[in-house]
């Protein structure tokens, strides 16, 4: 009788903690405004995605160049000036995406490159590829275009309030002339008021 | 029937009520001579929404093989109103178009001003189009 009185309880205690003290998780839109901080986000990646392909796209010169062909661009690494840790790959590989769902593109991948000259030399080398369908080097078209970015950002505090201002640049370079035949900006602005417990 | 899918306008603004807002539908038909004639339909789930901001203008025009949309929002309030947006894309057939890579933007519409939010079709094959407004969570 004694121990029950002890193992009831205990048993109360333990089945009440596990059941309040658990996490939840649940799904979220991936399309949601996302306002968590004032730090880089998901919902700020595809905002400059979606604004910088869709002012390309109608640039006049543009989609004359489009109109009758579908250039070949290659993309650069785009130049990280702000304070954070940023994958900027990402934001490039949105944008690239973007840009080939409209058909009006063709892109040269840089990244993966590496395992494109393992699978030809494989084909050439292992012997267990049929002659005449192997792979060849040096079969690869050349990027006409190249897509250079900038990444910029300006903070500014005070006690009550954290104002950051993101400029995302891009350029489209003619690679045989030289010539910036097109560029265009993203701005976004984010600020955060101190509630009582802080940003 | 293609014609008119391909004109449709619809502004669905939904709020703090829940999923559910003030549905806009606004109908653009291509007259003989080329020229847009739209009607609009209100279907007023959150009125609030509705008063506050009124759909100005809707354009509609092609760059390059794809659908270019612009709609002119009209605040009828003094304060800033912070809402948020989303394009929907439809193909001729109906069909949603890449409705998993439209995502909501903010759109702050300061008070008594008229702004306007512009949408390219992701690929030529989007002819339609639906522009979601709701206010910011």
């Amino acid at each position: 009788m004694k121990k029950l009185f002890i193992f009831v309880p205990c048993l109360l205690v333990v089945s009440f903690s596990s059941g309040c003290a658990g996490t939840k998780v649940q799904y979220g839109d991936p399309q949601a405004l996302s306002t968590v901080s004032t730090d880089f986000g998901s919902s700020d990646l595809q905002q400059i995605a979606a604004s910088l392909v869709d002012s390309m796209l109608t640039f006049p010169p543009v989609v004359e160049e489009t109109s009758r062909r579908r250039p070949v661009l290659v993309v650069d690494r785009v130049k990280n000036k702000t304070m954070q840790h940023i994958d900027t790959e990402s934001i490039t590989d949105s944008i690239r995406a973007r840009m080939l769902k409209s058909g009006k593109f063709r892109f040269i991948d840089r990244t993966t490159d590496e395992q494109s000259i393992d699978e030809v030399r494989y084909q050439q080398e292992s012997g267990l590829v049929k002659k005449g369908t192997a792979m060849r080097f040096g079969q690869q078209l050349a990027p006409e275009y190249i897509l250079t970015a900038n990444f910029s950002e300006i903070q500014q505090r005070n006690s009550d309030t954290k104002d950051v201002y993101y400029k995302f640049t891009m350029n489209l370079k003619n690679l045989t002339t030289g010539i910036l035949e097109w560029s265009d900006e993203k701005e976004i602005r984010k600020v955060a008021t101190r509630s009582t417990f802080g940003y | 029937m293609k014609k008119l899918l391909s004109t449709l306008v619809v502004l669905l603004c939904s709020g703090c009520w829940g999923t559910s807002g003030t549905q806009t539908t606004a109908l653009a038909m291509k007259g003989p001579n080329g020229e847009l004639t739209y009607s609009t339909r209100v279907e007023a789930a959150n009125p609030r929404l509705a008063r506050h901001i009124l759909i100005a203008g809707i354009n509609q025009m092609e760059v390059g093989g794809l659908t270019k949309a612009a709609v002119t929002l009209q605040s009828t309030v003094h304060d800033t109103e912070a809402v948020q947006y989303r394009w929907v894309w439809f193909d001729s057939h109906g069909f949603e178009v890449n409705s998993s890579s439209q995502a909501w933007n903010p759109l702050l519409i300061y008070g008594n001003q008229t702004t306007s939010v512009q949408g390219v079709a992701p690929n030529p094959s989007a002819k339609g189009f639906k522009l979601h407004l709701r206010y910011q969570e």
